[in-house]
């Protein structure tokens, strides 16, 4: 019975923080709000060159630069897990229902429920992205959504009992941006205003504390989850494009939450002001380029984040520009990205690392992505 | 620059990216073996040691974990959060696990003895190395218990809850962990307790036991209520055998539970 108990206060815990995350957790730091999938697969280095929809986020400023005026008019969906998380949704629905018998030997020899052991030792990870978007010569607008919770159970937690800890990002809301060359045609500037509901629970729970269990299934205890918090705010940035017949030089600077970004309640209650440069080296021929890209961003750290989180670097390869290529290094992890442009059907996929601890090697979580965009690239 | 000539600078970026870009592990971990030539010009980023002994703990690494946060203790002894983290390594190097003791005390059936005993460390089968389990148990507690009663009762503070339910497990097991040393199998029937190898028990060893019972059950010591109620219920069977010592009590008391048939059903 114990084993079967136990189990059952694990999931308790789970479905209750994830049932009640329908636009919860977002942990804000020096990353977009969204980033495109080829751009994470290529270290996430986007400020001198994103893709498409992703540049109205990254710096808004190279919307300019791509030759014609109607640019994209689409809608695109990714999907994200760490491999871990269908192994053991697998493992949880078929331990739910394995015969008592299974249940009765493990407890009989004192062990662990196989499925618990499981939990600790992969969380689940998993996230969804929606976005639909117009892009021209100097501008875009877009609707868009992003969560990712994140939840992971460790026998030994930050007070030395197990602990189940939730965590998780969830952006939604819409953008619009306006750019424009100057005078000095190497030269632009972009701005993004963005409307955002944004929610950002980090729970931790000691198994044993009943009464934050039970508080978690109350109503105020939802309440925390639940309630995102909408704000109004605005990015600045700017290109320096020095176009070569076979090499081009582009250095990036930008502004995001320019004043800070208010939400009207208290998880978060601010963006901060965060400043960030980037430079991008391309070497290219009439259908085929690589893209190096280094960016190094919240150059003041305001969000107190280590230097391995701040930079990102990458590698972009395209050819005859219907196939993509990116490796990269995101938060010190290595990462990759291939990408078919098949006409009305984009397709991408990434595989990343992502840092959740403070420092390196201390709580990463590999990720993979797949991004389907349907639309017309002009 | 002809196209041929760019197209095979390119392949060669390519490659060199990608063969970079392969290696494992974080560029930033000092501790990553496997940065490669480049990454080694790469300022890495160390762990501190409340991390590094975190996830020793959670990699079963319980005296790493421990020559971590003792001279981290020794140098900020107020800061009192990390006394439940090297109680909890104490506890498992003794093969005491908290989430073990946990399940334990979900099930609603059976003595404080009969719960815990199945989820502690087996005194016959540990042999001489027992002796260093029960020192480590109450180098747990003592641990926990150098956190002044103030600071242990204050929920405000993320640790608290942790320490009381850390000490009232700890508490509780430890005298079982004591009470199991004398309980043996006897050799000519093995659903039998060896008589003799409980009369070994001393009176200091069935003080200490009884003590740490009541200690555990204290109402204001914090802990999971249930447990209490469990601990409670021993103390009271005990106050019910035949002795004039602890000592006397305890043997039948343990003596009346194995031929009851304790933990069969």
């Amino acid at each position: 019975m114990g084993n079967e108990a136990i189990r059952l206060q694990y999931i308790a815990i789970i479905l209750g923080l994830f049932l009640n995350s329908a636009m919860l957790f977002a942990k804000k730091t020096s990353q977009a709000v969204y980033e495109d999938t080829f751009d994470i697969g290529a270290g996430g280095a986007s400020l001198t060159m994103a893709s498409s929809d992703a540049k109205m986020f990254a710096n808004p400023a190279q919307l300019p630069y791509g030759g014609k005026f109607l640019r994209w008019l689409g809608l695109k969906t990714s999907f994200a897990s760490n491999p871990e998380s269908v192994d053991l949704l697998q493992g949880f629905v078929s331990g739910s229902s394995s015969d008592s018998d299974e249940s009765t030997d493990t407890e009989a020899e004192g062990e662990t429920d196989p499925f618990i052991q499981q939990l600790f030792k992969s969380p689940l990870h998993f996230g969804n992205s929606l976005i639909m978007s117009f892009l021209t010569n100097n501008g875009g607008i877009g609707v868009f959504y992003r969560a990712e919770p994140d939840i992971k159970i460790r026998e030994f937690g930050e007070t030395g009992l197990p602990e189940v800890r939730f965590q998780g990002e969830a952006y939604g809301g819409a953008v619009a941006s306006a750019a424009s060359r100057t005078y000095f045609r190497w030269l632009s500037f972009g701005a993004t205003a963005k409307y955002l509901y944004v929610s950002e629970p980090d729970i931790s729970i000691d198994v044993g504390d009943q009464e934050a269990i039970d508080n978690l299934s109350s109503g105020g205890g939802r309440d925390q989850f639940s309630n995102p918090s909408p704000g109004l705010g605005l990015d600045v940035g700017m290109l320096w494009f020095f176009q070569g017949e076979n090499v081009d030089l582009r250095i990036a600077g930008k502004v995001d939450d320019l004043g800070g970004t208010q939400f009207s309640g208290s998880n978060p209650s601010e963006f901060k002001q965060t400043t960030h440069a980037g430079v991008g080296l391309t070497f290219h021929t009439a259908a085929d380029a690589v893209h190096f890209a280094l960016d190094y961003r919240d150059i003041d750290g305001v969000y107190e984040e280590k230097l391995f989180k701040r930079v990102y670097a990458g590698t972009k390869v395209t050819l005859r520009t219907y196939l993509g290529l990116a490796v990269g290094i995101y938060h010190g992890y290595p990462s990759a990205a291939v990408e078919l442009d098949l006409i009305f059907l984009r397709l991408s996929a990434a595989s990343f690392t992502r840092e959740f601890g403070d420092s390196p090697g201390v709580d990463p979580r590999k990720i993979y992505i797949v991004s389907f965009a349907t639309g017309f690239d002009f | 620059m002809g196209n041929g000539m760019i197209k095979s600078v390119l392949l060669v970026m390519v490659v060199c990216s990608f063969a970079r870009c392969s290696q494992e592990g974080n560029v930033a971990d000092c501790d990553n073996p496997n940065k490669g030539t480049i990454a080694d010009q790469v300022p890495c980023e160390a762990k501190t040691d409340d991390e590094k002994a975190l996830i020793a703990l959670n990699a079963g690494e319980f005296d790493e974990a421990i020559v971590l946060l003792s001279p981290l203790i020794a140098q900020t002894p107020t800061e009192y959060f990390r006394h439940p983290i090297l109680a909890a390594a104490y506890a498992a190097k003794a093969q005491v696990k908290i989430l073990n003791l946990f399940q334990s005390s979900l099930g609603s059936d059976g003595s404080v003895f009969e719960l815990l005993g199945g989820f502690l460390p087996d005194a016959e089968a540990r042999g001489a190395v027992y002796d260093q389990d029960l020192s480590n148990m109450q180098q747990a507690i003592d641990t926990l218990l150098r956190v002044p009663e103030a600071d242990r009762l204050n929920t405000e503070q993320t640790f608290a809850k942790s320490i009381q339910l850390q000490l009232q497990l700890y508490q509780t097991a430890f005298p079982v962990m004591l009470l199991n040393k004398h309980v043996k199998t006897s050799s000519e029937n093995p659903e039998e307790i060896d008589a003799e190898a409980l009369e070994e028990m001393t009176d200091e060893e069935a003080d200490a036991i009884i003590e740490s019972l009541e200690v555990a059950a204290r109402d204001d010591a914090g802990g999971d209520p249930a447990l209490n109620a469990k601990i409670d219920e021993v103390l009271a069977a005990l106050e019910t055998q035949p002795g004039a010592s602890n000592r006397e009590r305890l043997i039948a008391y343990t003596q009346s539970q194995n031929q009851s048939g304790e933990g069969g059903d």
